[in-house]
């Protein structure tokens, strides 16, 4: 049993629950274009938290008025901090890709 | 202002160091590890960084991250809810480097930089260190940006403009909605592997004609005339964390996909000419839409993101005319973003000032590690190989004879390159006149798929008497022909139907008298060598031609298939023991194969590299 199976499970079901079909853009023939104005311009910020109500405090900014998102953000925090890397985890290069590439099939796009 | 970036855990990871906005040093991490692609936090490439600038990690004021984690973490938790009950294997594939990596990306460097409470650590959005990488080395004052990728955090193209120092996106189209998806799902389906078989899916669309165009453009996509698109994500997989596509994909194609490995037939062939034809339409029509909407103050354009680095669509946009000048990130890729976030942190956080350079500030992208002769030598006397060391004269001299009498020669020299492309420094060099050296190349050396062509590095001020171009092209990002007068008549399709579809047959064909580096429909993918830039290489380039009349050679990136370039002397005699490479150049020492001991390995290297 992985230590996320957990809120893994809680995350599959949560998307059941709120699945949309709105959330990626669909084809309209109506339209003229697909691009999307950009109107932030804020791209380069600090990003650092160490505990539960710090990494809190974003969620709630990124998510703010997002009611979805509230179903799910304590789940989501608690991914966060059950993974943690330890203080003695090193640099997290590892002696193989295992861990970041272990589930993926060789012939896909990692994103 | 010291200024770290850093690029990692997606694919390509890299380190690049910027000091007062001037860029000392970048690597790619797969050259230290020598896994192709190495995605890991890029630990060696981050230590030759400090070490190339002489400074301690103590003394770096600003270390940035290319992606926003957080960003990427809402569209990994909003795919799950646009799968609904399809999400397992989303979640399954994603949710460890999600949450063990990406999110604590801060806490992995610090535990390799050190903790410093003076140090800031920033994220800079995915699409806006490649816009950066485009602009800030680029030789323009003012330009429009267009990043095309897969995907950063959701924008997989955006629009922006460059002025001065300053950087604004305007518009993007977003995930799940890619060229870079869109073009690897097909990479994909023809039994590549992504990442690093969509340049021979592109290489293989000349073989092919266009048959499916009207397929993928009624069937897949919904095509605006500004170029952005919508892609009909029913017969795509990689939404669901699976597969790029699905068995409704394949079956609209006729079957299922290639399987790697296996022959390549003439499906194959027309799925890249098609998919090479529509995705060059969308380049241009955005490239058209981008100038229209943003250009009206500015003929110069800027491009980045890992679709930039489809080369043949570059030459269209160059020919188009829509813009007057051009210039690419020659790590167009995700390794470049780690230059482009430094340099936005520099300019935009830290305030630097931005100086504009003539030609461009990426300094040929030769920005890696560099070997001393006297290291050099301690290596090869240490290891008891014989070599020959040679004054600069007798050296240049020495080569093109050799180049001339059919020679394989691996070449290293100067300051690796930054980029996928080998630019003189780290390359196997051969005469391009040779009718079998493209054979001989692919087969004996590279040990890789036999279609795929050469390319060509030629002296600028030459450039103009073997191809229609008559402008840099340094970091062989442009595809352009060869002159008609040079070509010898051959007709592709007539040949492929004479030889069921072997393409062996159809490389064995002389198209013109620079055969090694002509592809089947006459194009090449150049590289201008000018003295500023590459002085070394320039100077052995103009020997052989003093001595054969001709100015172009054929370059092709030091390393076997699934190797990474080579990094060090070491990486260098071995990949040179290991194939049929007739000599090997380390700055001033010559090494002859005849005269090398003979070579033995206590694993079978093969072994090592997995097949890209």
């Amino acid at each position: 049993m992985g230590k996320s199976d957990k809120e893994k499970e809680m995350l599959y079901e949560w998307g059941i629950n709120h699945y949309s079909d709105s959330i990626f853009s669909q084809s309209d023939h109506r339209k003229d274009s697909y691009f999307q104005q950009r109107t932030e311009s804020s791209y380069c910020r600090e990003y650092t938290f160490e505990t539960l109500p710090e990494l809190m405090e974003k969620l709630n900014i990124l998510w703010k008025n997002d009611e979805a998102m509230e179903n799910i953000k304590k789940v989501i925090a608690a991914s966060a901090m059950k993974n943690k890397p330890m203080a003695d985890a090193g640099n997290g290069q590892g002696k193989s890709q295992d861990g970041l590439e272990e589930k993926l099939p060789i012939y896909i796009y990692n994103f | 202002m010291v200024v770290l970036g850093i690029a990692a855990l997606y694919h390509d990871a890299a380190a690049s160091i910027v000091i007062d906005g001037e860029i000392i040093a970048a690597a790619q991490e797969e050259r230290f590890t020598r896994i192709k692609h190495d995605l890991r936090m890029p630990v060696n490439a981050i230590n030759y960084c400090l070490k190339e600038a002489g400074i301690k990690k103590e003394s770096v004021d600003i270390v940035v991250f290319y992606d926003n984690p957080l960003y990427t973490l809402d569209r990994f938790v909003k795919n799950v809810a646009a799968v609904g009950n399809d999400s397992k294997d989303v979640i399954e594939r994603s949710f460890d480097s999600i949450f063990s990596s990406r999110i604590w990306v801060h806490k992995t460097i610090e535990a390799i930089m050190g903790k410093n409470p003076n140090r800031k650590f920033l994220v800079c959005e995915h699409h806006i260190s490649h816009a950066a990488s485009a602009f800030y080395p680029s030789p323009f004052e003012k330009a429009v940006i267009l990043t095309l990728d897969g995907v950063g955090e959701w924008a997989t193209t955006t629009i922006g403009i460059g002025d001065g120092k300053k950087l604004t996106i305007k518009e993007e189209m977003k995930f799940p909605h890619s060229l870079g998806l869109l073009y690897s799902a097909f990479t994909y389906f023809c039994g590549f592997k992504v990442n690093s078989g969509d340049y021979k899916f592109m290489g293989l669309a000349p073989y092919g004609e266009p048959v499916y165009e009207n397929l993928i453009r009624d069937e897949l996509l919904d095509i605006k005339e500004d170029g952005s698109f919508c892609m009909n994500m029913e017969y795509f997989d990689f939404q669901h964390g699976r597969a790029m596509t699905n068995d409704k994909f394949a079956k609209l194609f006729g079957g299922k996909r290639r399987e790697p490995e296996t022959e390549i037939t003439k499906r194959e062939m027309d799925i890249a000419a098609s998919a090479q034809k529509v995705v060059e339409d969308i380049i241009l029509r955005m490239v058209r839409h981008a100038k229209e909407t943003y250009g009206e103050e500015t003929d110069n354009l800027v491009l980045a993101g890992g679709v930039a680095l489809n080369c043949v669509a570059n030459g269209k946009i160059k020919n188009s005319g829509i813009f007057k000048h051009m210039w690419i990130q020659p790590a167009a890729g995700d390794a470049g973003g780690s230059l482009g976030a430094a340099l936005y942190a520099s300019y935009q956080y830290a305030g630097v000032e931005r100086k504009v350079e003539e030609s461009d500030s990426q300094k040929g992208s030769y920005l890696g590690p560099r070997y001393s002769s006297e290291e050099i030598e301690a290596y090869l006397t240490k290891s008891h190989y014989t070599y020959h060391k040679m004054s600069e004269e007798t050296l240049y001299r020495t080569i093109a004879e050799k180049l001339a009498d059919a020679k394989v020669i691996g070449l290293f020299q100067g300051r690796m390159e930054f980029g996928p492309r080998a630019l003189g420094n780290r390359s196997i060099i051969a005469d391009a006149r040779s009718e079998e050296m493209q054979v001989k190349l692919n087969k004996k050396i590279k040990y890789r798929e036999s279609f795929r062509p050469f390319a060509p590095s030629v002296l600028r001020e030459d450039v103009s008497e073997y191809f229609e171009l008559d402008d840099d092209s340094p970091y062989m990002l442009l595809v352009e022909n060869v002159r008609k007068e040079r070509r010898e008549e051959t007709a592709v399709q007539k040949e492929l139907q004479k030889y069921h579809n072997n393409m062996l047959e159809i490389v064995k064909q002389k198209r013109s008298d620079i055969p090694a580096v002509t592809h089947v429909d006459y194009s090449a993918r150049i590289q201008t060598v000018s003295k500023e830039k590459n002085p070394y290489y320039y100077r052995l380039i103009q020997e052989f031609k003093k001595l054969t009349g001709s100015s172009v050679i054929v370059n092709t990136s030091f390393n076997v298939r699934g190797e990474p370039i080579v990094c060090t002397p070491k990486n260098a005699y071995e990949c040179f023991m290991r194939t049929d490479m007739d000599v090997l150049v380390l700055e001033n020492c010559v090494l002859y194969k005849e005269e090398q001991p003979e070579w033995h390995e206590t694993e079978d290297w093969r072994k090592l590299y997995s097949l890209d």
